[in-house]
C-alpha cells in the first residue's frame, strides 16, 4: 500500500498551487484538469510510476497562462504546427512516451480541437519533466478527459455561470442582532432567568459579543431550508445558560 | 434557471432522504440532469475513507459532502478539504470536515 501511496506525490504542493491561482478563469480551468485527475482515480485509472502531481498542476498553470489558449478556444478552427521535436523527446525520455503519442496522434485525427489543446499542454508538461520519469500515457489520458468538454471551455470564454453556491458575503446587520437580544430578553422573562446571579446588562453584553463574534460572517445559501444562524446563535447561548444554571445549583 | 438554483433545490430534496446512501443516490440524480440542462457544468463523485459521499464540481472544485451519518457539507474553493488516499478499496478521500461548511443535520 505505501508503493501505492507514493504514486502521486506533491499533492500538498499542487493543492497550494490551486488555492494560490487568484485570476478567476485560469483558476477555474485548473480546477477542471484537478477535477478530471480525481475522476480518473476514481474509476481506477492509476499512473504507473511515481506521479508528481505538484509539478503536473504547475505545468498546467504555466499552460493556461499562455495566450494561445484562449486564442484556439475562442476560434475551434484554429490550429498549430506540430511540435515535432517535442514529440520526439516524449517518445524517448517518458514512461509510456510511445503509447501517450499514439494516443495523442489518435485524438488529433478524431478532434482537431481536442488534439490541439493537448499538443499544446503537451509543450508545457515536457518542460516541467524534462528530467523526471512520468507516466505520459496517464497525462494524456487525464488531460484528454478535461480536453474534450468543449461545452465548459467555450462556456468558461463566454463568461457562462457555472458555480454551485452563491457566493454572496451576507452579514449579521445591527438591526438583526438588537432583534435576536429583544428576543432572548423575551425568553428570560418567561423562564424567570433574572434570578441568575450575574447581571441581565452582563448577560446581554455577552450575548451581544457573541453572536457578533460566532454568527459573523455566514454566506446567504447558508439559510437553505431549517438552517438558521440566529437560531443557532440561540441554542448555543441556551447552553451556556444552562450552564451557568448547573453551575449556580451546584454551588 | 441557474446551475446553482437546481444545486439547491438538490440539497432541499435530500433532505427528506432517509440515509446517506439515499442522499448521495438523489443528488447524484439530479447533478446528471444538470449536467445535461447546462452542457458544461460537470461533477465527480468520490468516496471517502470514512464511508462518506463526495461530489466535485469542475469549476473552483466546490465540494458537497455527505458523511456517512447522513449530515449535509459544503465548500466553494477548498480543494485542501479532501486529501488523496490509496487503500485496498481503491483511491479513497480522507475529508477534513472542519474545513467545510455544515448545512444540514437531521433532529434526532
Amino acid at each position: 500500500m505505501k508503493a501505492m501511496q507514493e504514486l502521486v506525490v506533491g499533492w500538498e504542493s499542487a493543492i497550494e498551487t490551486l488555492k494560490q491561482t487568484s485570476d478567476a478563469k485560469l483558476s477555474d480551468l485548473m480546477y477542471s484538469i484537478h477535477t478530471a485527475f480525481l475522476e480518473a482515480l476514481s474509476i481506477g485509472i492509476f499512473p504507473q510510476v511515481p506521479f508528481d502531481y505538484s509539478k503536473f498542476i504547475l505545468s498546467m498553470k504555466s499552460f493556461f497562462s499562455d495566450p494561445r489558449l484562449k486564442e484556439v478556444v475562442t476560434d475551434i478552427s484554429a490550429s498549430f504546427e506540430l511540435n515535432l521535436v517535442v514529440r520526439d523527446y516524449v517518445k524517448l525520455t517518458f514512461f509510456n512516451g510511445k503509447e501517450g503519442v499514439e494516443l495523442l496522434e489518435q485524438i488529433e485525427k478524431e478532434d482537431d480541437f481536442t488534439g490541439t489543446i493537448l499538443d499544446l499542454a503537451n509543450r508545457h508538461i515536457v518542460s516541467q519533466f524534462r528530467q523526471t520519469d512520468i507516466d505520459y500515457l496517464f497525462v494524456i489520458k487525464t488531460l484528454n478527459r478535461w480536453a474534450s468538454n468543449k461545452d465548459f471551455l467555450k462556456a468558461l470564454f463566454e463568461g457562462r455561470d457555472f458555480s454551485w453556491f452563491d457566493e454572496t458575503e451576507k452579514h449579521l446587520e445591527e438591526p438583526e442582532i438588537e432583534n435576536l437580544i429583544v428576543e432572548l430578553n423575551s425568553y428570560f422573562e418567561s423562564q424567570q432567568l433574572e434570578q441568575l446571579t450575574i447581571s441581565r446588562s452582563s448577560l446581554l453584553n455577552t450575548i451581544r459579543n457573541t453572536a457578533k463574534s460566532i454568527a459573523l460572517p455566514y454566506r446567504a445559501e447558508a439559510t437553505i431550508g431549517s438552517f438558521n444562524p440566529l437560531l443557532q446563535v440561540f441554542q448555543l447561548l441556551l447552553e451556556i445558560l444552562s450552564r451557568i444554571e448547573e453551575t449556580k445549583n451546584r454551588s | 434557471m441557474l446551475p446553482k438554483v437546481r444545486v439547491r433545490e438538490a440539497i432541499e430534496t435530500m433532505k427528506v432522504c432517509e440515509t446517506a446512501e439515499e442522499m448521495a443516490e438523489c443528488f447524484e440524480r439530479i447533478a446528471k440532469e444538470i449536467e445535461r440542462e447546462f452542457p458544461g457544468w460537470r461533477f465527480v463523485k468520490l468516496r471517502g475513507t470514512d464511508g462518506s459521499y463526495i461530489f466535485q464540481g469542475q469549476i473552483k472544485g466546490q465540494l458537497l459532502v455527505v458523511s456517512a451519518e447522513g449530515v449535509i457539507y459544503k465548500k466553494t474553493d477548498a480543494p485542501e478539504a479532501i486529501r488523496l488516499q490509496f487503500t485496498p478499496q481503491g483511491a479513497l478521500f480522507e475529508v477534513d470536515y472542519s474545513k467545510l461548511d455544515e448545512i444540514f443535520r437531521r433532529a434526532l
